[in-house]
């Protein structure tokens, strides 16, 4: 096994498939500490341009890297992602001093006596936590209207330094963009794995309810938060979720069963893909050609019907019970006065005001959210998934407030819809738009369709190549 | 109620709830969040007439741990 790692293959290591890094590790091709190495001297050197880390995690990364080195010297293969370095958004909490900081800067220094559930089932998979990613301070909760919200400062994209990362997961989708780590883990609530995902022109995956433990990850909101994987490519993403889905006592919200990814055909012999009416129109050209282009590609195995969206209060209901739920695990910002030391200066009065949401207001989004399961569950039944552009525009310039940007909403209504229901999405790249930045689509589906989503995401992939792009001077 | 009145409404229990800790523009600022909060909110409440959807289960525990309350 290589001591260090060639220039040609320290260039190629962070850009490979998930699958193939895993093989070249296995057969002795790369070496796991020398491959951390490189993925630390990355973090180290581009990170900062990017505003894309909080803390390496040198010492611990060289220690499990050491330990996949041996093991895999000596044939103990722990799976696909044993000797891969990752990042992980600064809301999982990791052990032996490593800091959690929640992007909060009254944070920078917490620490946890335990791992999260994800970092656990991440170590026992034998992948090499390299790097603490940046987010949105307290994972956006606070409803921040630009991209300065972080005592990281704000999530500067890959492709255009001028240009946002997306939020609240923004290192996780910089890191991986420019090739920092071969894989990153996000949480999303309302869009904050799939907004940085398709703004960095990664693929991303927002699990259902229940498939990944949130056991020692920041609550926001303990009936909305979820976590996944953003990589280079949707097969990547199922890999991925394979290691850190499962059952865990420490989280109720669990499902009883594993995730286990792997071929899936459309159950009517070609998929029945729902187009949202109105959902590709956009101000920026590129975002409907080049969704409309990725039809084409899906269209050999796809049929498509166009629908419109039940008229619900998708945002209304959703944000009302997460920021309810958000009132109830921020209140000691109010007792502490904390909250003047939130970074994004507009949001400094909203955990007062989070209080004023009344009870009554809560528990009727939660019956709102019974019933739209029941009625939502019956519009999807004929469709193995929805597929529309993942936001309206590319990333917004870094000097923009959103509302000026994206208007009122900068989030669809199926992407409310589905973090409202659990509903499950994957994001791809589709190319790119104004500025140099990328465009996306997403899939989204029916509870537990994951494997769906992501067999249909590994089509468009192996027919488009917007995935192995790289962006400049990286 | 007027918009004016849930002004005063909010400002008043801001002031109550939070006394000297929010005073001067940072009142304001949570005064206006609250108008915004309850865009949200409102609507809803004039949205559910029917008491027959239950939010939840107030099921006891099961043996399993698992208490009713776990997400669909």
């Amino acid at each position: 096994m290589n001591g260090t790692l060639s220039d040609a293959s320290a260039a190629e290591a962070c850009w490979l498939p998930l699958r193939e890094l895993g093989r070249r590790l296995r057969q002795g091709e790369l070496s796991p500490v020398a491959l951390a190495e490189h993925c630390l001297q990355r973090l180290e050197r581009l990170g900062p341009r990017y505003n894309a880390v909080v803390t390496l995690t040198r010492e611990r990364a060289l220690a499990e890297a050491r330990r996949a080195e041996a093991e895999l010297r000596a044939g103990r293969v722990r799976g696909p992602l044993h000797g891969i370095p990752y990042g992980a958004k600064d809301l999982l909490a990791t052990a032996g001093g490593i800091p959690t900081s929640w992007g909060f800067a009254p944070l920078k220094a917490q620490t946890f006596a335990a791992d999260a559930a994800v970092i656990e089932r991440l170590q026992a998979a034998g992948a090499v936590l390299v790097a603490k990613l940046a987010m949105v301070e307290l994972a956006g909760g606070m409803r921040y209207n630009q991209p300065n919200a972080s005592f990281t400062g704000p999530g500067i994209n890959p492709w255009n330094t001028g240009a946002w990362t997306g939020g609240s997961s923004s290192g996780s989708g910089a890191a991986v963009a420019a090739g920092l780590v071969p894989f990153a883990i996000g949480t999303e609530t309302h869009g904050s794995i799939t907004g940085p995902s398709a703004m960095c022109g990664v693929s991303g995956l927002r699990p259902g309810f229940g498939l990944v433990s949130r056991r020692g990850a920041m609550a926001l909101s303990w009936t909305l938060d979820k976590i996944g994987p953003l990589c280079h490519g949707a097969d990547d993403c199922g890999l991925v979720l394979e290691a850190i889905a499962g059952p865990d006592a420490g989280d109720p919200a669990t499902l009883p069963m594993p995730f286990r990814d792997g071929p899936a055909q459309p159950p009517a012999g070609r998929w029945r893909l729902c187009l949202l009416a109105g959902e590709a129109e956009s101000d920026q050209p590129a975002v409907g050609e080049n969704f409309r282009a990725a039809l084409e590609v899906l269209r050999p195995v796809a049929d498509f019907t166009e629908r419109a969206l039940p008229p619900n209060p998708y945002h209304e209901t959703v944000m009302t019970i997460l920021l309810a739920e958000a009132a109830s695990a921020f209140a000691h910002l109010t007792e502490t006065g904390q909250a003047a030391a939130l970074t994004a200066p507009e949001t400094r009065a909203t955990p007062y005001a989070l209080q004023s949401i009344p009870a009554a207001a809560y528990v009727t989004a939660l019956r709102i959210r019974r019933r739209l399961h029941r009625e939502l569950a019956a519009w999807l039944a004929p469709f193995d998934a929805v597929v529309t552009p993942t936001l309206k525009k590319v990333a917004p310039p870094l000097d923009v407030p959103f509302s000026d940007y994206f208007g009122a909403h900068r989030r669809l209504a199926i992407t409310s819809l589905g973090n409202l229901l659990g509903w499950p999405c994957v994001v791809l790249p589709t190319g790119f738009g104004e500025r140099g930045l990328p465009t996306s689509m997403q899939f989204v589906g029916r509870p537990g369709s994951e494997r769906a989503l992501l067999a249909l995401a590994r089509h468009y992939q192996q027919h488009t190549d917007w995935h192995t792009r790289r962006p400049p001077g990286v | 109620m007027a918009e004016r009145n849930w002004r005063d409404t909010w400002r008043a229990w801001l002031r109550a709830r939070f006394g000297e800790r929010l005073d001067g523009a940072a009142l304001e600022a949570a005064v206006q969040t609250c108008e915004e909060l309850r865009a949200l909110w409102e609507p809803l409440l004039a949205l559910e007439p029917d008491n027959g959807e239950l939010p939840f289960s107030n099921a006891l525990p099961a043996a399993d741990g698992r208490d009713g309350t776990e997400l669909p």
